[in-house]
């Protein structure tokens, strides 16, 4: 019996692309490099501040629950550096791949999101971050700007959060990008 | 059923993002008698009124709460986290 080879592919490889909807672009939906996405854990109430280099971006460090992070774009060093820098406060782990991250921005993206999610999406501020339900599936939700937001998900919910963005999408004008 | 809960740490949230557990009660004594344990695992007041219950954060932060909430009215008194109800 041959071995299972594996094959690194990306999640969004077959994703739709494309202008759907309505004319215009109320809302641009874009696949966003796998690059880095860290996991730390630490007691909660201890403060973040020492992983922020770790991480860039307009929203580098994301706050997941009570002593939960996520640590979003290639900031300084690597992870066996960060684990040897941030020990014993933090634990780290690499879920770069198990997690994708799309951006959602334009002057309707703000309207979309709130088909799916019940966050204040008015009190969260830019640099801030939500873990919440989109319909049924998991997201990490962040604002990089004040039309622009990430979504985080995991990777086998991928594509099924990818083409229910751009069916909610459509009476808006949506144009995706993988 | 009371359908936004004011989760201590990520704010006001639907209902659907929780799991909900059951009634929070006071766990008897390891050498308590039989009928007692048969009691706390089984049997529930099912009560028109205030009621307590333990609720998971499972699409939020991940924390198990303590919801103190009125079966007949929807009201929310009261969210909190079920680490700090620990002896
Ligand atoms: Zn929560």
């Amino acid at each position: 019996m041959p071995d299972t080879v594996l094959i690194a592919r990306p999640a969004l490889a077959s994703a739709a692309t494309g202008h759907f909807g309505a004319p215009g672009t109320g809302v641009t939906l874009a696949a966003l490099p796998e690059d880095r996405l860290w996991q730390a854990l630490a007691r909660p109430g201890t403060d973040p501040a020492p992983m922020l280099a770790y991480g860039a971006g307009r929203c580098p460090l994301r706050s997941i629950g009570p002593g939960q992070w996520l640590i979003v774009g290639v900031g300084t060093g690597t992870l066996a550096e960060a684990q040897a820098a941030l020990a014993p406060t933090f634990a780290l782990s690499d879920q770069t791949h198990g997690r994708m991250r799309v951006s959602l921005s334009g002057p309707r993206a703000a309207d979309l999101l709130a088909k799916g999610t019940a966050v204040n999406l008015a009190l969260l501020p830019e640099g801030g971050a939500a873990q919440t339900l989109f319909g049924h599936i998991g997201i990490t939700l962040a604002r990089t700007g004040p039309e622009a937001f990430e979504l985080a998900v995991l990777r086998g919910f991928a594509l099924s959060l990818w083409d229910e963005l751009i069916l909610l999408g459509r009476e808006y004008g949506i144009e995706a990008r993988a | 059923m009371a359908s936004l809960i004011p989760c201590p740490h990520c704010g006001p949230r639907p209902k659907e993002e929780f799991t909900v557990r059951g009634a929070a009660l006071p766990r008897p004594a390891p050498n308590a008698p039989v009928a007692e344990w048969q009691a706390h695992v089984y049997l529930r007041e099912n009560p028109r009124g205030d009621y307590a219950e333990h609720w998971h954060h499972s699409g939020g932060c991940r924390r198990w709460l303590v919801v103190n909430r009125n079966t007949a009215t929807h009201a929310v008194h009261s969210v909190t986290d079920a680490a700090g109800e620990r002896p």
